[in-house]
């Protein structure tokens, strides 16, 4: 295969420290290749090299970075600029915050042909239009007209994509494109990226953390720990037999991530702690209700699953349940009474957020942050920092360290963890988890999932449990109820669900999830 | 939109009716005599004004007398100016103020977001030293030292010095009055100095933070030259902290220009405003207050509006 992209002995460093080290890369015309590798392990900053726009002070680079044929390593900016976009686009983990919020969707979506292709904007359009028709984005006329906050993920990502493809680039650089996403979004989003290396003969670099996604789109891995390329090879080789170390760890979690579904529910007690009837919520503004006629019933000490692809209306639903905002019309119940009427359901239903980092006060030590909410004066100072301890042992933060730290100097899954002892201290009957492992890499998640297993075993408390990954629930979940397009199409016992599914959206999920096609 | 606008008419009246409200309260709780009789007020011209306004009767009485007069737009006779209405000084002096304030809100705005986004371009460079240095005089010398130190320099020295040289009588800076462009150069500029200073500053920082967003480096992928950047993605987004200050900042342009007006003789209200006060002008008192509160809740209003164009994530309610 011809050569397009080679890097020899390529590192780098930032303060002395080396981030890539010795890196050996070679990419062919038309090729897929996928990058994996644990949080942290240099995957981002290899595919930020390659395009020179790593931020930082005191940067050095050795190496070489050669397309086809010639050093791009040292090239001037001015130079660079007709690389970026052209012969290499990227897209991004998380599409909404990589657009400008003030500037209408298909303006910056055309942005890189009008630059690169020369043409107007009207001509842009047109061309952007026949790569959006093909990722099932309806209404594109509107879409266009939009604002990316009006956008869910999944959709601003097939943007990016379309947009990044528009020029044809010799090479896309796919860091973690599909891991905000549904599995739906996410299964057209791979088969988008390998029609273009069909079709078009674009080669593909596709980092990941979740070696069956990259078993799914490549032939070719490489696994990265530390910056230093640990282990190369054929996918289906490294994913069956890892050789490495990281690349076992990786397939561990992996593995453990599809293992076998809990259908072994212990029926909980017959106590009914809330339930929902026929609650709707229409937002100013919006044509369509973004829930109709939504109701469900969860049980004491029971886990229920929700399960839906983005922009379904999950979230709107954790927050009305969470009595963050009020519902149109229907009544949310605690216990017969309304929620809104009664005085001690904020302690009693607790929520944990999708994005740890943003939830937390970054101002806050963790000790704070997790007294908070039982309110530290009110306690002496010994009992309380005791009082945090048992709750931070219990989420697996025995550090006593970590107690005097800012949420800023933990990672993802320290955080998710606080988030979740924050959540205990104020020993609630209900947790609302909304997606919290989406924004963690594969190992974190794997851990978080063993700790609220463990929880669940140890306390009696109920969890409502919002993914968009049907397999996650099917391991935790007593109940899964699928919502599709604002409405809970099916609800049953996991295993109802997942063998004997009724709405063909059910079934379609399934057959994403469990056998990729 | 237009219910937002209506919601703040309503929120408007309320506001007003308080402003002049509290101020009636509290002119009539000041120590002494209300309308102490001054030397230059004919005793006929008390009485009538006492009859008007119903001085003699009860407290209470007054203030009805007061809020129907305000109501059908009669803000009363000036007790200084004993001649004059209210509603005559407002509406000669005001546009004064008006025009010396727009013309500094302009140099301040337009002076501040270049030299903000010069300094941010260049970063630990000596031309971001310099607007700094900039700004950190604007923002601690006061209007009226440097009012005073440029009305000597430019309009004095430098003036006098270049119609010597040129031997005409053309004044470039004239030092005080109001009659023409060439009057208005340097009070405004004085004017402008210390809120540029602040814009210059908040310019500086928030298309520092802009830079470092996420959409930024997705429009350096995308090919993007810097300039690109910064005029396509940068500046609109860096300049929401100051249309938020921008409300607060242009009040106090329009407003807070006593010192200047005084130092360069320019009519504006500043003047009045000062006056009325220590001479217990009461009428004035509350009918500058109504006015500019009136001002303030416009400008805002403004500022809200201006801020939704911009921000498409921003819905008025």
């Amino acid at each position: 295969m011809e050569k397009l992209l080679e890097l020899s002995d390529f590192s780098l460093y930032i303060k002395e420290n080396k981030i890539l080290d010795a890196i050996n890369l070679c990419i062919g015309r038309g090729e897929i290749v996928s990058v994996v590798g644990e949080s942290g392990s240099g995957k981002t900053m290899l595919a930020k090299s390659i395009l020179n726009i790593v931020k930082a002070k005191h940067i050095r680079r050795e190496g070489r970075i050669l397309l086809e044929g010639k050093s791009i390593e040292d090239l001037p900016d001015e130079q660079m600029l007709k690389i970026r976009g052209k012969s290499i686009g990227m897209i991004f983990q998380e599409p909404l915050s990589y657009m400008n919020p003030t500037m209408k969707v298909g303006k910056q979506l055309t942005e890189p042909l009008i630059k690169h292709c020369g043409i107007n904007y009207r001509e842009a359009v047109e061309k952007l239009k026949l790569l959006l028709d093909r990722l099932k984005i309806d209404h594109l006329k509107e879409y266009l007209n939009k604002y990316p906050h009006e956008l869910s993920g999944g959709m601003a990502q097939r943007g990016m994509i379309s947009s990044t493809a528009s020029c044809l680039p010799k090479i896309i650089i796919a860091d973690e494109p599909t891991s905000s996403l549904d599995l739906i979004a996410q299964k057209s989003i791979i088969e988008l990226l390998k029609s273009m290396t069909c079709d078009f003969g674009i080669s593909v670099i596709f980092i990941t953390h979740d070696l069956s996604l990259a078993d799914k789109i490549s032939e070719r891995v490489i696994v990265l720990s530390k910056g230093r390329i640990v282990e190369e090879g054929k996918t289906k080789e490294v994913f069956i037999n890892p050789k490495s170390e990281a690349a076992a760890r990786l397939t561990a979690s992996a593995l453990r991530k599809v293992g076998n579904f809990n259908t072994k529910k212990t029926n909980a007690e017959k106590d009914i702690l809330i339930r929902i009837e026929a609650v709707d919520k229409h937002f100013p503004n919006k044509t369509s209700n973004v829930l109709t006629d939504v109701s469900l019933e969860i049980y004491k000490g029971e886990t229920v699953g929700l399960v839906g692809e983005s922009g379904c209306g999950k979230s709107t639903f954790a927050r009305l349940i969470a009595r963050i905002i009020k519902p149109s019309a229907g009544k949310i119940l605690y216990r017969n009474e309304d929620i809104f009427k009664s005085a001690n359901y904020p302690q009693k239903v607790q929520m944990i957020f999708q994005n740890p980092f943003f939830s937390l006060d970054p101002q806050m030590k963790v000790e704070n942050i997790v007294i908070e909410g039982v309110g530290r004066k009110y306690l002496p100072k010994k009992e309380a920092l005791e009082r945090v301890k048992h709750y931070l042992e219990m989420v697996g933060l025995e550090d006593d360290e970590i107690s005097t730290r800012y949420s800023y100097q933990l990672s993802g899954g320290q955080c998710q963890r606080v988030s979740i002892a924050r959540a205990l201290i104020m020993n609630p009957e209900l947790i609302v988890l909304d997606e919290p492992t989406s924004c963690l890499d594969t190992v974190s998640q794997a851990q978080i999932l063993e700790l609220f297993k463990r929880l669940k075993a140890e306390n009696k408390v109920g969890y409502l449990f919002i993914s968009h990954d049907i397999r996650l629930l099917a391991h935790i979940c007593d109940r899964i109820a699928v919502m599709y397009k604002g409405t809970i199409i099916e609800t049953g016992s996991c295993e109802d669900v997942l063998v004997r599914p009724v709405h063909p959206y059910t079934k379609q999920l399934i057959s994403v999830c469990y056998n990729g096609t | 939109m237009f219910r937002f606008i209506c919601r703040r008419l309503v929120l408007s009246l309320i506001t007003v009716w308080m402003v002049v409200t509290f101020t009636f309260l509290l002119m009539h709780h000041m120590p002494g005599e209300l309308f102490v009789v001054k030397k230059n007020v004919p005793p006929q011209v008390l009485e009538n004004i006492t009859q008007k306004y119903g001085l003699d009767r009860p407290k209470l009485e007054q203030y009805f007398i007061y809020l129907g007069n305000v109501v059908r737009g009669d803000l009363g006779i000036s007790m200084k100016y004993t001649n004059k209405s209210v509603n005559t000084i407002i509406s000669k002096a005001f546009p004064v103020s008006v025009d010396l304030g727009l013309r500094a809100l302009f140099i301040a705005l337009s002076m501040g977001i270049i030299l903000g986004i010069i300094a941010a371009l260049n970063k630990n460079k000596p031309l971001d030293d310099i607007t700094l240095f900039i700004s950190v005089i604007g923002v601690a010398v006061p209007g009226f030292v440097l009012g005073t130190l440029s009305q000597y320099l430019l309009c004095y020295k430098l003036t006098g010095f270049l119609s010597r040289v040129t031997g005409s009588s053309f004044r470039l800076f004239p030092v005080s009055g109001w009659k023409g462009f060439s009057y208005t150069l340097v009070p405004s500029a004085v004017l402008a100095f210390g809120a540029m200073a602040i814009i210059i500053r908040m310019m500086r920082s928030s298309l520092l933070d802009v830079l470092e967003l996420n959409y930024i480096v997705n429009a350096k992928v995308k090919g993007l030259s810097s300039r690109e950047i910064i005029t396509k993605h940068g500046i609109k987004n860096a300049l929401f902290p100051i249309v938020s200050v921008l409300g607060p900042l242009s009040v106090s342009i329009l407003l807070g220009s006593f010192a200047i007006e005084k130092i360069f003789s320019i009519p504006g209200l500043g003047h009045y405003l000062v006056t009325s006060v220590q001479e217990k002008d009461y009428t004035m008192v509350i009918g500058l207050s109504l006015f500019t509160s009136l001002i303030v809740i416009l400008v805002n209003t403004i500022t809200d509006i201006l801020y939704s164009i911009m921000d498409p994530r921003v819905q008025l309610k």
